[in-house]
């Protein structure tokens, strides 16, 4: 017995462990859905997520941006353990998610969702909400929890009366404020904050990013932001990666995507930020609005009857996607 | 103080007796029917797929069936009794439960609170018991009070055609039924039980709007 698990720790220590520090491994994480099959019709497949591989180190921040449909919520889904995905693997901390038991996942990693109106049940009492992670996993006794309860609504900036008021009650800033405290009262590593600011006001989005920024010091969160916005990601991420029709197409820093960005697809969506000045109107990003049919993405570039810059061999040949990690940041396009 | 019918009993105490009954019969098939059909409705709307074609089939095919024909039927094959009127209805009323709960449930499944109960850990019980239920609870009060008044009626029509409650309990579709004969000379006799029928199905449904409207989360605020 005592051998066995000695050759057992041998062996781990041998084997090329994944970096200790990593919180967030996806490789070649593919969902395909069938949809519209009918009586007479067959299914058709659509990729919502295909061969996406990212890394984040804990206490990193990773924004994912990419437009309506792209499949940035999907991702989400596979990650929270909500889909299983059709290829491909996540690890948590390096180990697999589909190994990791549901409740057991379920404090590791937590999401922050984008309606703070619906992602609240109506029926129950802020506190009730706030305290639900703890009663699901039955932590600490009645008061232990109470007290747990008041500490979060303290954290995020919600008053304590607040506790005894129904989502109702609450303004879109502050249920989102309640969303957080659900999300972190059981102190997860990662956290998923699907869009979390695109369902607020203007003047209360800074307010729940600079909230997230703040928790993300104190509790040394890791965060995958997804947002269509690069504006809003801007000023909370280290690394973006850029995501069109279920592939990710650049990965870069901060500071190389926003002085750098190589892909055509990228540089569009730097370019289609508003900026704050009126009178401006809206930016022309120079693709045109359509989104092509996902169930029939086109051959070679899936970007190619969008982009500026196609040639002859955009539209036959797929650009290769450099590996994670690539020094420099990486970017799926021919020019590049 | 309301006379007495053919045998001699009085009106007043057979009347108030027969309110028991009804009563009874009422809450009775409704719980019997909203626990069929807010199972079937809940498991059809949360897992969708082929758990909701197979209830489906069983809603389009008790939809298929004739209520009064088919609890005439049995009620005449079993022998018809207390039980077995509230036993038959609370067989056959669930399908309004089942289609309100499925289709409520289908909307709340994909809400992002029930997302995130389910990154929580919940179990599926939790899920359906303790987040998706309380949100639906106040559609189903309201079902729950149409199909008490709906077993109330069914009860009388049964008790009419002497295949519900036997004689001598004092269900007032069977009042009805014994007063028949003298319908044309004391109308009263008819007039009294189906009055009271008639009030009593009333203040059901009023309860129920009353109910849900205390109920909306809305109404909180």
């Amino acid at each position: 017995m005592m051998t066995e698990t000695l050759i057992q720790s041998d062996r781990e220590m041998s084997a090329p462990a994944p970096s200790p520090s990593l919180a967030l491994e996806l490789s070649a994480l593919s969902k395909r859905y069938r949809v519209g099959g009918g009586m007479l019709r067959a299914a058709r497949e659509l990729q919502a997520v295909s061969e996406v591989s990212l890394r984040l180190r804990a206490g990193e921040t990773l924004g994912l941006v990419g437009e309506s449909g792209c499949g940035k919520s999907t991702l989400a889904r596979l990650l929270l353990g909500l889909e299983a995905p059709s290829g491909g693997d996540v690890l948590i901390g390096g180990e697999p998610l589909h190994r990791i038991d549901r409740r057991a996942l379920a404090r590791r990693i937590q999401p922050i969702f984008q309606d703070p109106y619906s992602s609240l049940n109506p029926r129950r009492s802020v506190a009730s909400i706030v305290r639900l992670p703890l009663d699901v996993h039955e932590i600490g006794a009645r008061t232990e929890r109470a007290s747990k309860v008041v500490e979060m609504l303290d954290i995020v900036g919600l008053p304590r009366r607040a506790a005894r008021q129904y989502p109702g009650q609450l303004s879109g800033g502050q249920r989102q404020r309640v969303a957080i405290a659900r999300a972190l009262i059981m102190r997860p590593d990662i956290v998923v904050c699907d869009e979390p600011t695109s369902a607020l006001d203007v003047s209360v989005q800074a307010q729940i990013l600079n909230l997230l920024m703040a928790l993300r010091e104190e509790l040394g969160l890791t965060y995958l932001f997804i947002s269509h916005d690069l504006s809003v990601v801007e000023h909370l991420v280290d690394r973006v990666a850029v995501m069109y029709l279920g592939r990710i197409v650049e990965e870069r820093t901060r500071e190389q995507l926003f002085k750098g960005a190589r892909h055509p697809y990228t540089q569009a969506l730097l370019a289609s930020a508003l900026t704050p000045e009126p009178g401006l109107g809206v930016p022309d990003a120079g693709l045109g609005t359509v989104m092509p049919d996902p169930t029939r993405p086109p051959a070679g570039c899936a970007f190619h009857p969008r982009c500026p810059r196609a040639e002859a061999r955009c539209s036959q040949q797929a650009p290769a996607m450099p590996p994670v990690g690539t020094p420099g940041g990486r970017a799926a396009c021919h020019f590049a | 103080m309301l006379g007495t019918d053919k045998l001699g009993r009085d009106m007043l105490s057979r009347l108030i007796f027969g309110a028991r009954i009804s009563l009874f019969i009422g809450i009775a098939a409704a719980l019997i029917s909203a626990l069929i059909g807010i199972t079937l409705g809940i498991l059809a709307g949360y897992f969708g797929g082929r758990v909701d074609s197979v209830i489906n089939y069983l809603i389009t095919t008790r939809l298929a069936l004739p209520v009064v024909l088919v609890a005439l039927a049995m009620a005449s094959l079993v022998g018809g009794s207390l039980t077995t009127v509230v036993v038959l209805l609370g067989l056959l009323l669930w399908d309004r439960f089942a289609v309100v709960t499925r289709s409520a449930t289908q909307q709340l499944r994909d809400s992002e609170y029930v997302l995130s109960a389910r990154t929580l850990g919940c179990s599926l019980q939790w899920i359906l018991l303790r987040e998706i239920l309380p949100n639906i609870a106040g559609a189903l009060i309201v079902v729950a009070t149409l199909e008490m008044a709906h077993a109330i009626l069914l009860e009388a029509t049964l008790s009419f055609l002497g295949m519900g409650v036997q004689p001598p309990l004092p269900s007032w579709g069977l009042m009805v039924a014994e007063g028949k004969a003298y319908m044309f000379f004391k109308p009263w006799v008819i007039a009294i039980p189906g009055v009271a029928l008639f009030v009593l199905v009333l203040a059901i449904n009023l309860i129920g709007d009353g109910l849900r409207d205390i109920n909306a989360p809305d109404g909180r605020n």
